[in-house]
């Protein structure tokens, strides 16, 4: 989702654009001082050829996106939920941060700067870019254009698994986000990490046993202990939450606890009180009595497990 | 009619120290056997992999003098001394009385061991490595206290029955003699051990070994290889073992990316590396060496018992392991090395 300010950003360039388009991108155009001339290209490898736009702009930079085609490795960025942005030690929630695999990079884009931001792990390097040259699909991936130019802002500092760099005079700082701790709702757990969307979205769980367990008569509780920091949580979680989704209406209610990490975790009165040493674990009831858990080898399908519990192997021949 | 001397031995014992028909000198040397065999095959099971035992070692804080590897060669010559000594029937209350103190300790340790895990306090690491059998047995902290305890002290306590106490210098030296070879042997072997290709032998990674049995835990709680990366149960690839925090991981990394680079454009596998390492380690990691292989997190509790020595590589073909290699698969290393014209990691 594109934020009013990031629209209003979007607006601006555009507006720049036109501007350079009339003024042959000279001089005129002094508001755009932060934004680099074409010449100072850092082309990446899938986009090597010097800014056609930024050289001769076209009117309609929406209509140059649409017959520039993607580069071939700096595409696919999908919204990452794994790191905030801090800028001068603020940090910035409505920062939006994607990541692509193949880039093994990351895009910022935050209302504060006016073009996104280009984090490269291989080069350990930070570019801008124009944000004329990103292009958004409908599906929120965004790709950046194989004409993009890069405009060099140097090289990131690693600190753990943070990163630090200076951007137009403001430090700014690449953190894990922080862990989702305590009482949860799914929906709450959907917005925390938009990777779990993704996941969830990308899990068909069985038809007929999804049929089955929405004509459950009797109340089922499912509390699930979860930690954002734990990687097996973060690929099977989400196949729970789609479940949840799926049983929407029915008579299942899904509770999600946020564990800490290390020696906090024995701390956590639901864990001790359920004596539960390790997460994901999702624990059933039926009315106040604990029917079973879902077992490390069945989060695959949580709904097999969750079948399997309440009514028995038979039901899955 | 057979003659008996005092002590209930027949002249056969005193000459030769077998057992004779004294039932009671039958049942300590069956006593002895038992103990024997399961001190000779957990020291062939520690001998193999002696790096995991002297970190076992290490772990129960036992290493007071010396290095933890030094200790674990002893302990396992020992093993070996005592076992071979109680197939020969030679026991002598000096041998039975190491013996004792040896099964005393271990049972101490696993009993130690499943109170912890009871009680909390129990890294996944040690709960992996659970007795004196090294990493070829999986056993939960509980089955390693209870067969200890029910395996190796009523063997003992039976060892102990109708010891052939008259036994002849000649016989006690010759026994005596083959035990100390056999211990020599034994702790030599497993001195070299480490030098030595006995990886298939000495873990549970070898060809033929599906994914799926490749586990840890019990219960609810097991969890297994192929349900923590999906993706090695369908199609083939390489997986590496690391330690990333090695110091030669950088390298070894940097070596993975150029294969990477040139299995996405030609049709080579890909390579998976697994580690024990955390969240933050793992965004550490992408910060400072840009993997372009897949990194999964793999508790230590799983992936301990599958290598002796870190990297380790094997290829995996629907589910099923195919080949091991120590270290890097020259497969993956010719790809991969620097001169190779085709290997290029060059940025985005």
């Amino acid at each position: 989702m594109i934020s009013p300010s990031r629209l209003r950003g979007w607006q601006r360039s555009l507006a720049l654009v036109a501007c350079a388009a009339v003024l042959a991108a000279s001089t005129a155009c002094g508001a755009d001082a932060a934004f680099p001339p074409a010449s100072a290209s850092v082309p990446s490898a899938g986009a090597s050829a010097p800014s056609a736009s930024a050289s001769a702009p076209s009117a309609s930079a929406s209509a140059a996106a649409q017959t520039v085609p993607a580069d071939a490795v700096l595409r696919n960025f999908e919204l990452s939920g794994d790191f905030v942005l801090a800028i001068d030690g603020k940090e910035q929630p409505k920062a939006e941060i994607y990541f692509s695999e193949s880039a093994r990079a990351y895009v910022l884009i935050a209302a504060e700067f006016p073009s996104p931001i280009l984090v490269s792990a291989p080069t350990q390097s930070v570019d801008t870019i124009d944000l004329m040259k990103v292009s958004k699909q409908p599906n929120g991936v965004i790709d950046l254009l194989a004409d993009a130019v890069f405009e060099p802002a140097g090289k990131y500092k690693v600190e753990g698994p943070n990163i630090e760099f200076t951007y137009s005079g403001k430090k700014l700082r690449v953190s894990p986000r922080p862990y989702l701790i305590g009482k949860h709702t799914g929906q709450e757990l959907l917005a925390y990490n938009p990777s779990y969307e993704r996941k969830a979205r990308n899990y068909t769980p069985d038809a007929g046993i999804m049929k089955r367990l929405k004509e459950r008569k009797e109340p089922v509780r499912i509390l699930t202990f979860f930690g954002s920091w734990c990687p097996h949580c973060s690929t099977h979680v989400p196949l729970l939450l789609k479940v949840e989704q799926g049983l929407a209406g029915g008579r299942f209610q899904f509770e999600y606890v946020g564990m800490p990490k290390g020696a906090a975790f024995g701390d956590v009165p639901e864990a001790k009180q359920y004596k539960v040493t390790g997460v994901p674990t999702a624990i059933l009831f039926v009315g106040d009595k604990e029917i079973g858990r879902i077992p490390n080898a069945q989060w695959a399908n949580p709904e097999v497990a969750l079948d399997l519990q309440l009514n028995g192997p038979k039901s899955n021949k | 009619m057979t003659a008996v001397d005092s002590l209930g031995k027949t002249p056969s014992e005193t000459l030769s120290g077998r057992p004779g028909s004294s039932w009671r000198g039958k049942v300590g040397y069956l006593g002895g056997l038992l103990l024997a065999a399961a001190l000779l095959v957990a020291a062939y099971a520690k001998a193999i992999d002696p790096e995991a035992f002297a970190q076992q070692i290490r772990r129960e804080g036992l290493a007071l003098l010396g290095a933890p590897f030094t200790w674990a060669v002893g302990v396992i010559a020992l093993e070996v001394g005592l076992g071979v000594a109680l197939v020969l029937n030679l026991r002598r209350r000096s041998v039975l009385t190491v013996a004792s103190v040896l099964v005393a300790l271990f049972v101490f340790l696993t009993a130690r061991t499943y109170w912890r895990a009871t009680h909390g306090g129990l890294s996944a690491e040690e709960a992996a490595s659970c007795g004196c059998f090294g990493n070829l047995v999986e056993r939960t902290p509980a089955e390693a206290f209870w067969q200890d305890l029910l395996m190796l002290v009523p063997a003992l306590a039976l060892a102990w029955i109708g010891r052939p106490g008259l036994q002849r210098g000649r016989w006690r030296a010759v026994a005596a003699s083959l035990s100390g070879l056999a211990a020599l042997a034994a702790g030599a072997f497993a001195w070299l051990a480490p030098g030595l290709p006995l990886d298939d032998l000495a873990t549970r990674l070898a060809p033929g070994r599906e994914i799926s049995a490749l586990c840890a835990g019990s219960g609810d709680e097991r969890i297994c290889l192929d349900s923590l990366v999906p993706g090695l149960a369908a199609g083939g690839r390489w997986v590496v073992l690391a330690d990333v925090r090695a110091a030669g991981f950088p390298a070894l990394a940097t070596a993975l990316n150029r294969y990477a680079a040139r299995a996405s454009t030609e049709s080579l596998p890909a390579v998976a590396v697994l580690a024990d390492l955390t969240q933050e380690e793992q965004m550490e990691l992408f910060w400072r060496l840009a993997p372009a292989f897949d990194l999964h997190e793999v508790p230590a509790a799983v992936l301990r018992p599958l290598y002796r020595q870190l990297p380790r590589t094997f290829f995996v073909e629907e589910g099923r392991v195919t080949r091991t290699y120590p270290g890097l698969a020259p497969e993956i290393g010719s790809v991969a090395a620097p001169d190779n014209p085709k290997t290029d990691d060059s940025q985005p």
